[in-house]
């Protein structure tokens, strides 16, 4: 009998050794593609640095053309920009780029999923012009998301000119997406914990160095191209006394209740446009270019497009209190209804907007309050950003990182972490389904939930296995004597000790057939009919049991410690009824 | 209603074709490369080309509205021209000439934290730059924080200056010591004064404004210098005239004085300082028995300023409370009483000690009431100079 040489299950998944020309070259071939393309991330992160520098200058120029040169827009400017813009959008995504319409998160995800990483070139192509002509003439949405999906559909481009595999086409669109971010938030860290966290969903060996590498090589040609700046003029990070966290904790809790607003009205108000004639969409676009429009004319056109700038002025306190706690609103409206009419463009710049704009109302109003504190705004409006980031977005790790790399100050780290924390379990425990997986489930979607993978409840070997009742046998000993130990046993499957580490397995039926035959005397390792089958550990799971256990009557599981020391066994029947029970809890939660 | 199923999905989806890439990349990976990396140069070149133009636009753009808010800035409208250089700043972000002008404009409209912010920026960025370091003293100083005030001023004394640095240089050290001089630091803006009034340049404006200085600090002695240094560059400059007769009265000097004065009002006969000062240089000779080295005359002069600071004394005890009076002028009129029922010419004449001691009596009571009862007037008045004169007070 031909066995693969396993011992221990985590090496389990190393190919079998078989010495045949073709498995050699099916070795070589994963190895040359697996070179080939982190080869090809580097290319793709040139590409999509490329074509997001391209798109913040087709933004501008829109913005120039759209709104004037000046700082301070006239009415009728304010007013028709979005409008007339929303006309034109409303038709190009009805007729030209269907799939252009809202973030392109959802859709590079459902790439991964569903169209093994195929996503049109028109799509790319459709977003940069639709979310640039959004954009730069005021709707309230940012060039983070559409920059995702142009690098993503670049990549997918890419990867289905040069024949990749499918599994390598599954991974170049998030590849692609790491990059596209990477190149607009000039903050590659983010990026790749972005994409991981909510495109992949895993850490994957496999796909993390090619993700990397796609980041990092854009955001060194957007800085060849666009300058190494910051996003924000940073203002220096203080935290006096480890008493200010309440304070960072009170922003915290704003946050997750106004992420909450946010999440709930594009929540609420998506289906309803979605269930609307379809001629409406024609001007549903236009509808929201005139509200935003509106807004602006009314004393706030800081909410119109990314905001960036009214984000570093809100650092540096600019605004009274009372305007940043006006502006938090109007923004969450105007994203709202910007984002719900189908506008393309991202969220990722309102979130930091709205954010940034109630960190510096906070902090407005705690120096009302409490006027002897020395309370710095900046700092305030920067945690703020990743407050929404942590509560609207649902992505924990990226927001720490984000006001991390965007700061640049490590001393952030403590308010960050806290204030996230509170406006993320708020979040969750108001709004159990995060913002992304809420619009795919809305679009009649069935795309994986990172954060309900993530916490998944996982069965383990330990929950599964028992305590060996039967025998260990010895497997130095001869068949004649083993029989003997045995006499009165009743376990069919008996496990085999093999000095010094490896495990064995015999049923009591084939001991007593060799004893038949004559070879009492033989000793029990020469005699079995396997040389050796695979042991596990407690704390794997019980995924990796399944692998070996429909070959293998019975495992041993072992301690890590020792790996001589068996800590109990497995069986396919103790798996079967492991997930028989959890199904029954879950069925239970359910109802 | 973002994501709807394109039918392009289902006719283009990628079949799994392992065993053809597999062939494939054999044949072509080195050409794939060679191709990508030509396809990467050429498109690095047209978004160089684009970045270009991009460039070109923004920079017409920014140059026109920095063009209108220095306008603005000039025409005193700060609102107007931070507006204009924010929006300069959109077209050139992070443009150094455009953030410093604008938190110059923020300065004068008294946002001092949004210019703070600009000027900290550009700071770190240049730290060596004359300009912001000088903004960020003046911003420094007007809060009153003394200690980085002086750093950015210093900084700014011996930072890189565009143009006619010297002049640059001068300017903000004569800042530097006025901002010193109004925190009542002298020792610190006396240092500062003296390094400038070596390598002052021959400028008859400038060297009275040093003068000036020197007198605030005080240092009468270098103020004269100074202004001695000004009139031989302008002979009949009737204010630097008045200003070295003002300094050599308060040396003392009152020959000096009396003939600058009287030079200053020969030329501006209206000048009723000058004249008020010139009038107490005469006097003063005329109350100080010093000046008179023996005799009848002198002895006169000290019973008469004997009997004047008496009477001040006494007007001074009647006037104030009765505790101020008891810890600090009774003492005084006790001595005084004293001394008068002794005092009187022929004793003048047996124990010239006397005279010192008489004097000194007519300088204490001068300073004592001077602290009480406030600044004399008369000839008490000039008996308290005579008295700063003598006792270097």
């Amino acid at each position: 009998m031909a066995e693969p040489q396993l011992e221990n299950a985590e090496l389990g998944n190393a190919l079998p050794v078989n010495h045949s020309s073709t498995s050699r070259s099916l070795l070589r071939f994963v190895f040359r593609e697996e070179r080939f393309f982190l080869v090809l991330s580097v290319f793709i992160g040139i590409f999509s640095g490329l074509s997001v520098v391209c798109f913040r200058f087709a933004i501008d120029l829109s913005r120039m053309y759209f709104l004037g040169s000046e700082t301070a827009a006239s009415h009728m400017r304010l007013l028709l920009a979005p409008t007339l813009a929303g006309l034109a959008i409303g038709a190009l995504v009805l007729h030209v780029f269907p799939l252009a319409r809202g973030s392109g998160v959802n859709q590079t995800k459902a790439a991964l999923y569903i169209y093994n990483g195929y996503i049109p070139f028109r799509t790319a192509i459709g977003k940069f012009i639709t979310a640039a002509l959004s954009i730069g003439s005021g709707h309230s949405l940012g060039p983070e998301d559409p920059s995702l999906q142009i690098g993503a559909g670049l990549a997918s481009a890419l990867g289905r000119k040069l024949h990749l595999s499918r599994d390598r086409m599954r991974l170049i669109a998030p590849v692609g997406a790491a990059a596209g971010l990477a190149a607009a938030f000039n903050a590659p860290i983010s990026a790749v914990l972005f994409v991981i966290e909510e495109v992949i969903g895993r850490w994957s060996a496999a796909i993390l160095g090619s993700v990397v590498l796609s980041a990092v090589s854009s955001v060194v040609v957007m800085r060849w191209f666009l300058g190494s700046e910051p996003l924000f003029r940073i203002p220096p990070v203080e935290l006096v006394r480890p008493g200010e966290l309440i304070a960072y904790a009170v922003l915290g809790i704003a946050g997750g209740f106004a992420s909450i607003i946010f999440s709930g009205g594009i929540g609420t108000m998506r289906p309803i446009l979605k269930r609307m004639p379809r001629w409406t969409q024609y001007f549903q676009p236009a509808v929201a270019g005139l509200i935003i429009g509106f807004i602006a004319i009314m004393g706030a056109p800081q909410v119109m497009g990314a905001g960036y700038d009214f984000i570093d002025q809100a650092i540096h306190n600019q605004f009274t209190w009372s305007f940043l706690g006006i502006l938090v609103g109007l923004k969450i409206l105007a994203t709202i209804v910007s984002f719900v009419s189908g506008t393309p463009g991202g969220m990722f710049a309102p979130t930091l907007f709205i954010g940034a704009m109630l960190g510096a109302f906070v902090a407005g109003l705690e120096h009302l309050v409490f006027p002897h504190l020395a309370i710095s705004t900046g700092t305030y409006a920067m945690v703020g950003m990743g407050v929404l980031f942590a509560g609207f977005l649902r992505a924990p790790m990226t927001s720490v990182f984000m006001v991390l790399e965007v700061s640049g100050n490590y001393t952030i780290i403590l308010p960050v972490i806290v204030a996230n924390t509170f406006a993320y379990v708020i979040s969750r425990a108001l709004q159990p389904t995060p913002i992304f997986d809420l619009l795919t489930r809305q679009d009649g979607l069935d795309l994986p939930s990172m954060e309900e993978q993530r916490e998944q409840s996982i069965l383990r070997v330990e929950d599964a296995m028992r305590p060996v009742s039967g025998p260990v046998l010895d497997a130095e000993q001869t068949l004649e004597r083993t029989i003997e130990k045995l006499n009165g046993v009743q376990s069919e499957n008996l496990l085999v000790r093999k000095r010094p580490t490896g495990w064995n397995t015999i049923t009591m039926e084939e001991l007593k057939k060799m004893l038949s035959e004559g070879k009492g005397d033989s000793r029990l390792k020469s005699v079995l009919p396997i040389r050796q089958i695979p042991y596990l550990h407690p704390d794997h799971p019980l995924d990796i049991a399944m692998r070996y256990i429909y070959r293998y009557p019975i495992l041993p599981v072992v301690s890590r410690a020792d790996v001589s020391k068996l800590e109990g066994a497995i069986s396919k029947e103790d798996v079967l009824k492991s997930y028989h029970e959890l199904g029954d809890s879950l069925d239970e939660t359910e109802d | 209603m973002s994501e709807e199923r394109d039918p392009e999905l289902a006719t283009e989806l990628p079949a799994n074709g392992s065993d053809r890439t597999l062939n494939w990349y054999s044949a072509r990976e080195p050409l794939v490369i060679i191709v990508l990396s030509a396809v990467t140069i050429a498109f690095f070149f047209a978004v160089g080309g684009l970045s270009h133009l991009y460039r070109r636009e923004l920079e017409t753009r920014a140059a026109l509205w920095s063009n209108r808010g220095e306008k603005e800035l000039q025409s005193g409208r700060f609102s107007d021209a931070a507006s204009a250089f924010q929006t300069a700043l959109t077209y050139s972000r992070g443009n150094y000439t455009y953030e410093l002008s604008l938190a110059q404009s923020l300065v004068a409209l008294n946002r001092t934290e949004e210019a703070l912010a600009y000027l900290v920026s550009l700071w770190q960025r240049q730290p060596e730059n004359g300009s912001v370091n000088l903004e960020l003293a003046r911003i420094f100083a007007d809060k009153g924080d003394i200690s980085h005030a002086l750093r950015y001023y210093h900084n700014a004394i011996y930072a890189v200056w565009s143009s006619n640095p010297e002049a640059q240089q001068l300017a903000v050290r004569l800042e530097l010591v006025k901002f010193l001089l109004d925190h009542k630091t002298n020792n610190l803006a006396e240092s500062e004064l003296i390094a400038v009034g070596r390598n002052v340049p021959e400028n008859t404006a400038l060297q009275t404004q040093i003068g000036d200085l020197f007198m605030r600090v005080p240092d009468y002695d270098r103020a004269l210098a100074m202004y001695q240094r000004a009139l031989k560059l302008a002979h009949h400059n009737t204010d630097v005239l008045a200003r070295a007769g003002k300094a050599a009265f308060e040396l003392g000097q009152y020959h000096v004085a009396e003939r600058y004065l009287t030079s200053a009002l020969s030329l501006k006969p209206d000048d009723d300082q000058s004249a008020e000062l010139l009038k107490m240089c005469r006097s003063i000779p005329a109350l100080d028995p010093y000046n008179l080295y023996t005799g009848i005359k002198r002895d006169r002069l000290v019973l008469s300023d004997f009997d004047t600071a008496g009477q001040r004394l006494n007007a001074c005890i009647n006037s104030s409370s009765k505790g101020t009076s008891a810890s600090t002028l009774q003492p005084l009129y006790v001595q005084w009483m004293d001394m008068k029922t002794r005092l009187n010419e022929r004793t003048l004449r047996k124990d010239p000690g006397l005279t010192d001691s008489a004097m000194n009596l007519v300088f204490n009571i001068e300073r004592e009431t001077d602290k009480t009862c406030g600044v004399p007037t008369g000839n008490d008045f000039l008996l308290l100079l005579i008295a700063r004169n003598h006792e270097g007070s």
